[in-house]
């Protein structure tokens, strides 16, 4: 028979965990704003299961915080803070305009307005993840017994050697850590869809650094995503470090990170596409600061 | 004259339909339900090409809430429908050829219970080679998908000696266009309610473009008459031709005959993908010459059409690609060839522009390249090539004298991008490039020679006092309401309260033919000229003999009949008291046929429509994106009747042809649908559609031209993509032949090819 479902409200990550304890894997799911687990289940990619436990009436994962963490300041993020919030939230966009970015360009205005950062993250693919990956974002996690703490990309990794098989944690919030912000500073996240809006992505790129008054480039830290996992760069970044800014710095680069960037093809680009996209947007953001800041530049369009 | 609110001044009217939908109160016929109402569910082939070794219902049936599983067995007339030629079962009995062929229908008490029956339903298959090319289909090993084979139709035109043109020519130009397989989109997807009564009528609340069409359809399919079916098919959430064939009505008449209940059947997006019709995708191999001149003295033309599983109107569409191929220039030697090609990929039809848009992106293209080749201005090369006003129509037809091409490629040069193509853009982001191009074309209406195209319409007082008409045509978001009321207010000089407008009713409406084709403006505008004066003498005459009015003072007037007397407007009757003396003998009614061309080239035209684009995009190359900035369209197609509904169209028209350019393919792999739902399939959002677009109305028309305003339904999306093809190459200096437009072929890294020669090749 068509079986009912059964819709579970917990207002705490205690009971939310107790609910599932009591039941199969197969028989549940965690659901923040269900806009991706919506779409998986109406393309029959994925089962609706029986019980559906909402995390939404989970206070405390819903709010944005800044502390201060072993004399390190610090902006936690939780899983359930909506993508219209992080948009709209001022600390976010003082220091971390890159994800108020990635956030602005998903989906469209209702979608944003339930869909949340966690299940953004969840995806293993979405936009928000470069831009964490670019603060070295650390993820904090429910077990069951206690709360345990992991780097984003060595979640990814982790989820990507392990077939994607996720385990029942729950994902409290995300933390990065913050400096004062300086003259030097620049941040970038850029997203190229099919249309303008309302896309998947196809790639997504986004970086910070600095770049002092000679053009030199320091603390440069760029992820890229499209590929089977959102990924830092980081042999560019180590060759940006310290060097100055230069068309042969550009040309450098441009086969570090296509190299780097693993890129899968798909129906609509293929991963040569993809890769040609990605270090052609990161150096146009390098090449505008260095531009911008005293460098002499001959590029032409063609 | 820029078409909009200022220049329309109180024509520019809030059209009657539109605050129903804008604030979402509409209701359309899928939004209905009806006590104890079943819900129906069509079981679809999972698989392109297969034989059907077996097909077992009982468990389904037997599911509790399941009232009715029918198949192949349970059709009591013909099991097969379409337009043109009714290839494409009801249900297969022994071959699926595509996907979405339907297998079996399930009626249930709820949704739930139907789509878990559809899952109880056994079929077994014995798969067979996928076709998924016409190029496969046309191989003499391929198996056969018809009786016929696996062509359904051929076209053959010549003129001159194509020859002996081509070695005439100075320069010659050869090249393959490829268009996408487009998606109608419509905002509500294909569905109904099927009611039937206890005498045994069946009506049918269901969208379509032809409401007596259907019900010839239907009864054909239900072995009955066709006064016991009655059509409800409007108001209509969009269609853009992809309801104009049956999609749900007969499976929902199936299943509430049977069942003796009302059953509702409505797609999902995913069903509509898979079931729906598409634009066919065409390959097109034009090769064109010149002289030194530049007079076009050869031209010939292959199109390759997949029309999918079944034919629907698959040779309509080729006959018009074939005429169109043509276009509005004159060229003494013309070979146009062309296949329609059964595949196993989805069924394509009728859309917006009817074959047009597909050979006039070809078409356009060529002038373009040849141009270059002759080095001469593109517009220029256009013009020494047009057609002249008592020109022969594109397969040498005799036509309705026409200069609306040589009107709109004037008409171009308004636009400020026609000066500012003139200049040099510069940007401080030197990876950014920007072009401007143009492109022109001419667009039948109506059927065309050889195709039954009824027309007709009916006027009369209804007995509450309403001038009321009624005409067999559909209201589908084109804006036939608003143009109606217009017209009736024209010729009447009455409120618009004192009008009652009745559509899509096959009980209520005469046979009007279907609303296609451009087609419907221009048949209402003919039927109130022809019904105005009979209504109003017998109007008139009524009231003179209530009122002793002498008749030839008497005029239609707000509220009711007027009259002068002693040099004032005095109100003689309302329409109302009227109205209650009788209404026997105020009713007048119409019949004729569409305007057609003497000369016997099937589906050839009579009445065209022009119209150019001019189209400003930018390129960003470091990623291929095409963003385009601005469009703006001349359209002759004579006097404006519904200002509002017209720039309606044409902006409407253009962002679908912006989507056929820049982004839309219903993409198919092995016969399956890789685009599935709107997730992947990427129509036009508001971003993606530019801010700046201005439509030009031409409505002068050659003298002594009697017929009147021509529609606009199509005429906007036919000529954008090869105006923003050449764009592309202003600013990039690509040509691009496949649309829509790969990015990945635009792309450039700036920052490695422009460091030198011999430094580092770039990853492309």
């Amino acid at each position: 028979m068509i079986e009912p479902k059964k819709i579970w409200r917990p207002n705490n990550v205690k009971d939310a965990w107790e609910i599932q304890t009591n039941l199969k894997p197969s028989e549940y799911c965690f659901v923040s704003g269900g806009t991706w687990l919506r779409t998986q289940w109406e393309a029959d990619l994925k089962e609706m299961p029986s019980n559906l436990i909402s995390l939404e009436q989970i206070h405390e994962m819903k709010e944005v915080k800044e502390s201060l963490s072993f004399g390190r300041r610090e902006i936690s993020v939780g899983s359930q803070v909506t993508l219209a919030n992080c948009i709209k939230h001022p600390l976010l966009s003082e220091y971390l305009s890159p994800l108020v970015e990635a956030c602005r360009q998903i989906a469209a205005p209702s979608i944003r307005n339930v869909a949340t950062i966690g299940g953004n993250i969840y995806t293993a693919s979405g936009d928000t993840i470069p831009a964490f990956l670019i603060h070295n974002a650390r993820m904090h996690w429910f077990n069951g017994k206690q709360m345990e703490t992991e780097l984003m990309e060595e979640w990814l990794i982790g989820l990507q050697a392990n077939e994607w098989r996720r385990d029942q944690r729950i994902l409290i919030d995300i933390s990065v850590e913050i400096d004062e912000r300086s003259n030097d500073d620049f941040s970038f996240f850029q997203k190229v869809g099919r249309r303008e809006t309302f896309t998947a992505s196809l790639v997504t790129v986004a970086g910070k650094g600095k770049i002092n008054k000679e053009g030199t480039f320091q603390e440069v830290s760029l992820a890229a995503g499209g590929g089977p996992i959102p990924l830092r760069l980081s042999h560019t970044e180590s060759e940006l470090q310290n060097t100055e800014g230069s068309e042969d710095l550009f040309e450098t680069i441009f086969p570090m990170i296509t190299k780097e960037f693993n890129a899968t093809s798909d129906p609509f680009a293929t991963s040569n596409y993809k890769k040609t996209t990605v270090a052609n947007l990161i150096i146009s953001e390098l090449f505008e600061q260095w531009d911008g800041n005293g460098g002499v530049s001959n590029v032409a369009g063609s | 004259m820029w078409l909009d609110r200022s220049s329309s001044g109180e024509k520019w009217k809030v059209r009657p339909d539109g605050e129903e939908k804008v604030t979402g109160k509409l209701r359309y016929l899928t939004d209905m339900t009806f006590p104890d109402m079943l819900y129906g569910r069509v079981l679809r082939s999972t698989v392109p090409h297969a034989r059907i070794l077996s097909i077992d219902t009982s468990v389904a049936l037997e599911y509790p809430g399941v009232i009715a599983v029918l198949t192949h067995r349970d059709i009591p007339g013909l099991n097969g429908f379409g337009i043109s030629i009714p290839d494409q079962p009801v249900f297969c009995d022994a071959l699926v050829r595509f996907e979405g062929d339907a297998i079996a229908a399930v009626a249930a008490m709820t949704e739930e219970i139907a789509e878990k029956a559809l899952s109880l339903i056994k079929v077994d298959y014995e798969p067979l080679q996928t076709l998924d090319t016409p190029e496969l289909a046309l191989q003499p090993t391929a198996p056969k998908l018809h009786k016929d084979g696996n062509i359904l139709h051929q076209t053959d035109y010549q003129r001159g000696d194509i020859n002996e043109g081509f070695k005439q020519c100075t320069y010659v130009i050869e090249e393959t266009y490829i268009t996408p397989r487009q998606m109608h989109t419509y905002l509500e997807t294909e569905g109904g309610i099927f009611v039937p009564s206890q005498e045994g009528r069946l009506t049918v609340y269901a969208p379509t473009q032809h409401g007596y069409k259907d019900r010839m359809q239907l009864a054909r399919i239900l072995a009955c008459e066709e006064e016991q079916i009655r059509v409800i098919s409007s108001p209509i959430g969009g269609s853009f031709g992809g309801k104009d064939e049956l999609n749900v009505q007969p499976y929902g008449a199936l299943l509430a005959l049977y069942c003796h209940q009302p059953v509702k059947m409505h797609y999902s997006r995913w069903e509509s993908v898979k079931a729906g019709l598409k634009r066919h995708p065409m390959e097109i191999t034009m090769k064109t010459g010149v002289n030194a001149d530049g007079e076009i003295i050869a031209h010939q033309v292959q199109i390759l059409s997949d029309t999918g599983a079944y034919s629907t109107l698959g040779g309509p569409v080729l006959n018009f690609a074939t005429e169109h191929a043509v276009g509005p220039y004159q060229i003494p030697h013309v070979d146009v060839k062309g296949k329609a090609v059964y595949t196993n990929n989805g069924i394509s039809g009728e859309f917006r522009g009817f074959g047009g848009n597909q050979v006039i992106f070809a078409l356009e293209g060529q002038l373009d390249r040849l141009a270059e080749k002759l080095k001469i201005d593109p517009w220029e090369l256009r013009k020494k090539n047009l057609r002249k006003l008592n020109d022969l129509g594109p397969m040498g037809q005799r036509v309705v004298p026409t200069n609306g091409p040589e009107q709109v490629w004037e008409a171009v040069k308004h636009s400020p991008l026609w000066e500012k193509k003139k200049t040099q853009s510069n940007f401080s982001k030197p990876w950014i490039k920007r072009g401007i191009g143009a492109a022109l074309a001419m667009h039948g209406s109506g059927l065309g020679y050889g195709i039954p195209d009824h027309a007709g319409g009916l006027i009369r007082l209804n007995k509450e006092g309403k001038i009321e008409v009624a005409f067999g045509h559909e209201e589908f978001g084109q804006g036939l309401l608003g143009t109606l009321e217009i017209l009736l207010q024209d010729h009447f000089c009455c409120d618009k309260d004192d009008l009652s407008i009745v559509i899509g009713d096959t009980d209520l409406v005469p046979p009007s033919g279907s609303s296609t084709a451009s087609r419907t403006t221009n048949v209402v505008w003919q039927a109130l000229n022809r019904l105005k004066g009979p209504f109003l003498e017998a109007l008139f005459t009524k009231v003179n003999e209530l009122t002793g009015c002498p008749v030839e003072t008497l005029k239609t007037g707000p509220g009711g009949i007027w009259a002068d007397v002693n040099e004032e407007e005095e109100l003689v009757i309302t329409y109302s008291e009227l109205g209650k003396n009788g209404v026997a003998e105020l009713e007048c009614s119409t019949d004729f046929h569409f305007p057609v061309t003497p000369d016997p080239f099937t589906g050839g035209h009579y009445l065209y429509t022009s119209t150019s684009v001019i189209a400003e995009v930018e390129v960003n190359l470091l990623t291929g994106t095409v963003k385009v900035i601005r469009m703006d369209h001349a359209v002759a197609a004579g006097p404006v009747i519904n200002p509002m509904g017209y720039v309606g169209q044409i902006e409407g028209g253009s962002v679908m042809a912006l989507g056929f350019t820049l982004s839309e393919d219903a993409m198919m792999n092995d016969g399956k649908y890789v685009t599935q739902n709107l997730d992947t399939y990427l129509v036009p959002t508001i971003f993606d559609v530019p801010e700046e677009q201005y439509v030009h109305a031409i409505e002068e028309l050659p003298d002594g031209d009697s017929f009147g305003p021509r529609g606009v339904g199509e005429v906007g999306s036919v000529a954008l993509a090869p105006a923003i093809v050449s764009a592309i190459k202003e600013a990039t200096g690509i040509w691009v032949t496949k649309l829509p437009v790969n990015r990945e072929l635009l792309q450039k890294t700036p920052f490695l090819t422009l460091w030198g020669e011999g430094v580092e090749e770039g990853t492309k």
